[in-house]
């Protein structure tokens, strides 16, 4: 087989973040190469230097024997080069077949009558021929991640670059999706696949290449990649990792004790209950019950797209669940405005920290000050910030702009205190931050936790989460597939859920 | 599919019948008629025109005034300074559009979003200030376009009512070209039509170019209906603002918006002569009203709540399987 692809070295960083460091792979002709990896680990961003959208800083494309680093995004579209987008970006006010023609008209300089008649064969490959007249913008999720790949195709690809082509959709759905990647294969298409529902890869690649944190970790055939120790590594953690959990499970035993002491009613401070919430035509949540104790860390684990910031947004109020009641402290809080259930002592730290970047430090923390009953309290509620977070204090003049990666997540951390909640809800806090960064981080959320305040922790990374939590549950596709203290929940457990390999070949 | 074909004919038909109305107007119908018609005409032709820019190529350019102002004193010199016929001022005013056109677009090309749009406008700004200052044109004073006068009310009628009908032919034609799936492309996401090979930078020069020079023609039979050109009118944003207006209520991004944009601009701005004062506050009041209850104009709610669209681009497959059986 002749190499079609060859990535060299690449690498690129936005400001301090270095996103890509040193990746290098090779694709063959007619090859489906799959590209896993966990949230942040660079793989949108390689697709978008592979279509032109980045300039790399460093690394060599080679294409076809050419390197293609110049080259302009039209350019590589004419060289053969088509993608999909993550989100479906279709032409939504163009019918389902003018978007298939501009595939032709477009990217390959096709008359319209040649573009034509490609497009009605390209529907009748990605079952759309009946829906060929419907505007893009009424097409619902399926059909729109089908017709990326329709209007991709259409310009008559050597490389098709499939950015999560099954995320969002359900099993049967999921293998449609299959079925025509492996048509387009048949054609002689060469796919670069990426993808966070992992059964797609065994059963859609060739070989899968598994990427984190810019650089790759291995790449072979499929299944022995999923089964490899590097891969688990990736998503679950190492050994030795688990090892060192002892201190943690030590003191889960402790806490666990004086919890005891309560009633029940009283131990149970917010408990979810048979909750569904849709997104236009998606289920985003089936049917999940949690119950989260008073002083504990909860810690909710998942791949992208599994559901987590869906539920976290649902509790807050910020999506309507179509069933299901949230009750905190004994009053249903299903459906309440998010300012309502802030007030009844509910705060969350936004997935990337969100502070107000153009704020001070102090001006930022005030803001978290916001309800009037924090209103009343901000000054000395500052003051014991303050005193928490002296990193903050330091910098309380600066504007939040000029923190580290890790200092906004404190901020943010601490703005959500400023309110005195009861629960602080924690999106992806270690998101794109160094390891030291995130120790202390968790090493503050520890602090907090034994004054008494319980926390919601939303993760990816499950060694992490298992380590500092009390109690966890695993999501997969908007379902709780498994939970338990976390002390005992066992790695091939966990392993088996997140994955999902067992259950889905 | 039958009923397609048959509706097709239906619509034919009646914009045939409307042209024809229209076409006669002059024998039976008012002076006062007439003159707003001349209106409509020329204002659905800059609506088609800004339409091309704003609706379709995400060029949102408040500087198209330039091009009014262009068409006008090419109209006034040629005529005036030169005495030229009109054929020939619009012959110089599609020319010397084209020219500026393309050489400003150099600079203002390599400015994106908002920048472009205050580029355009500073322009604009510029060009007012230097004929202000520039003998060739006499300054600050002026022209009164005298050949006007000599002309009937019947011929500009006719002349705007070709402008007109020719802005909305023009525009559909290129709706209905290639390059109309990439400008349609482009409306819908101007990032993923990059990936799929439309050529933006190419495709929104094409696009600016047709749009001034066909601005630059409107301009000249909109000063002969005027009579009197100066610079601050010539080259006032107000042209612009009413470009802008006209196509938001109309519908961005539609043939028919420009149309209905004009009607209700012309007309509502005829009865608003008897509030003077407020009768800028009322277009407002009625721009917010309906920007606010039809987002996507007067077009995007009709087209929204009775899929009726007149002039359909739309690439059908009835039509080929029809040629076929």
């Amino acid at each position: 087989m002749s190499e079609l692809l060859r990535v060299e070295d690449l690498s690129i960083a936005f400001g301090n973040n270095q996103v890509l460091k040193g990746l290098s792979f090779e694709v063959n002709e007619n090859e489906v190469l799959g590209i896993i990896g966990p949230n942040g680990a660079g793989k949108t961003v390689l697709l978008n230097i592979l279509t032109g959208i980045l300039k790399p800083d460093s690394g060599r494309i080679i294409y076809q024997g050419e390197d293609i680093a110049k080259t302009k995004i039209v350019e590589r579209t004419y060289m053969g080069i088509g993608r999909t987008f993550q989100v479906p970006r279709s032409f939504e006010g163009m019918s389902v077949y003018e978007n298939v023609m501009i595939g032709g008209v477009c990217g390959r300089q096709m008359t319209e009558k040649e573009a034509g008649a490609g497009a009605d064969k390209i529907l009748a490959q990605i079952n759309m021929a009946d829906k060929r007249d419907l505007l893009a913008g009424t097409l619902g999720l399926l059909d729109r991640k089908r017709l990326e790949i329709g209007v991709a195709l259409a310009s008559k690809p050597r490389l098709l670059l499939i950015d999560e082509a099954a995320g969002g959709l359900t099993e049967s759905e999921v293998v449609s999706i299959i079925d025509i990647v492996r048509g387009a294969k048949e054609q002689g298409v060469t796919i670069i696949w990426i993808e966070h529902v992992l059964q797609t890869m065994i059963e859609g690649t060739d070989r899968t290449l598994c990427v984190a944190e810019g650089r790759n970790v291995i790449c072979g055939n499929p299944r022995d990649v999923m089964d490899s120790p590097e891969v688990h590594a990736v998503y679950l953690g190492t050994e030795e990792d688990y090892a060192d959990e002892g201190a943690g499970a030590d003191n889960d035993i402790a806490k666990t004790g004086t919890a005891q002491a309560l009633p029940p009613q009283d131990k149970t401070l917010l408990e979810i209950s048979g909750l569904n919430v849709l997104h236009g035509d998606l289920q985003a949540i089936h049917d999940v019950s949690m119950r989260i104790e008073r002083g504990h860390i909860v810690s909710i684990i998942g791949a992208n797209g599994a559901g987590k910031s869906t539920l976290l947004n649902t509790v807050m109020g910020i999506h309507n669940p179509a069933g299901g009641t949230i009750v905190f402290e004994g009053d249903d809080i299903t459906g309440k405005r998010t300012s309502a259930i802030a007030e009844k002592g509910l705060a969350m730290t936004p997935e990337g920290s969100r502070v107000f970047a153009d704020m001070t430090v102090t001006e930022n923390l005030l803001m978290g000050a916001y309800l009037p009953a924090a209103k009343k309290a901000k000054t000395e509620q500052l003051e014991k910030v303050f005193e928490m977070f002296p990193v903050l204090k330091e910098k309380s003049e600066q504007l939040a702009s000029f923190l580290s990666g890790g200092q906004r997540q404190m901020l943010s951390i601490a703005r959500a205190i400023m309110m005195n909640p009861k629960v602080v809800i924690c999106d992806e806090i270690s998101l794109g931050l160094a390891p030291v960064v995130i120790q202390d981080i968790y090493a503050k959320l520890k602090e907090l936790n034994e004054q008494g305040l319980t926390f919601i922790l939303v993760e990816q990374e499950i060694k992490r989460s298992l380590r500092h939590s009390d109690y966890s549950y695993v999501m997969v596709k908007g379902r709780i597939v498994l939970e338990g203290k976390s002390s005992e929940l066992s790695r091939s457990d966990v392993s088996d859920a997140y994955f999902g390999i067992n259950r889905f070949a | 599919m039958q009923g397609v074909r048959k509706n097709n004919y239906t619509k034919s038909l009646a914009i045939l019948v409307i042209v024809i109305v229209l076409f006669f107007l002059p024998q039976y119908g008012s002076d006062y008629a007439i003159s707003i018609g001349v209106l409509i005409f020329l204002y659905i032709s800059l609506g088609q025109m800004w339409n091309l820019l704003g609706g379709y190529s995400g060029l949102v350019s408040l500087g198209q005034q330039i091009f009014v102002g262009i068409g006008g004193y090419t109209a006034a010199l040629v005529t005036e300074v030169w005495h030229q016929s009109i054929a020939v001022s619009l012959v110089v005013a599609a020319g010397v559009s084209l020219v500026f056109a393309f050489i400003i677009s150099f600079p203002i090309f390599k400015m994106r979003g908002v920048y472009f749009t205050i580029g355009t406008w500073i322009v604009s700004e510029a060009l007012l200030v230097f004929f202000r200052n520039w003998k060739f044109v006499n300054y600050d004073a002026g022209y009164n376009i005298t050949i006007a006068y000599r002309i009937p009310m019947s011929q500009i009628y006719h002349g705007a009512l070709v402008i007109g009908i020719g802005s909305v032919v023009l525009v559909y034609l290129i709706l209905r070209s290639r390059m109309g799936l990439a400008l349609m492309s482009m409306r819908d996401n101007e990032g993923a039509a990059e990936v799929r090979g439309v050529r933006l930078y190419r495709t929104k020069l094409y696009c600016f170019v047709i749009s001034s020079v066909y601005t630059a023609i409107t301009g000249v039979v909109l000063y002969l209906n005027i009579a009197y050109i100066k610079p601050g009118a010539a080259f006032g944003i107000d042209w612009t603002v009413c470009m802008v207006f006209i196509v938001v209520i109309g519908g961005l991004g539609t043939i028919e918006g420009p149309i209905i944009g004009a009607v209700v601009y012309v007309i509502l701005r005829q009865y608003l002569y008897s509030f003077p004062g407020i009768s800028m506050v009322i277009l407002g009041a009625v721009a917010v009203a309906i920007i606010l209850l039809m987002p996507k104009g007067i077009m995007g709610a009709i087209h929204k709540k009775f899929g009726v669209e007149v002039f359909s681009v739309r690439r059908r497959i009835d039509e080929r399987l029809e040629d076929g059986s």
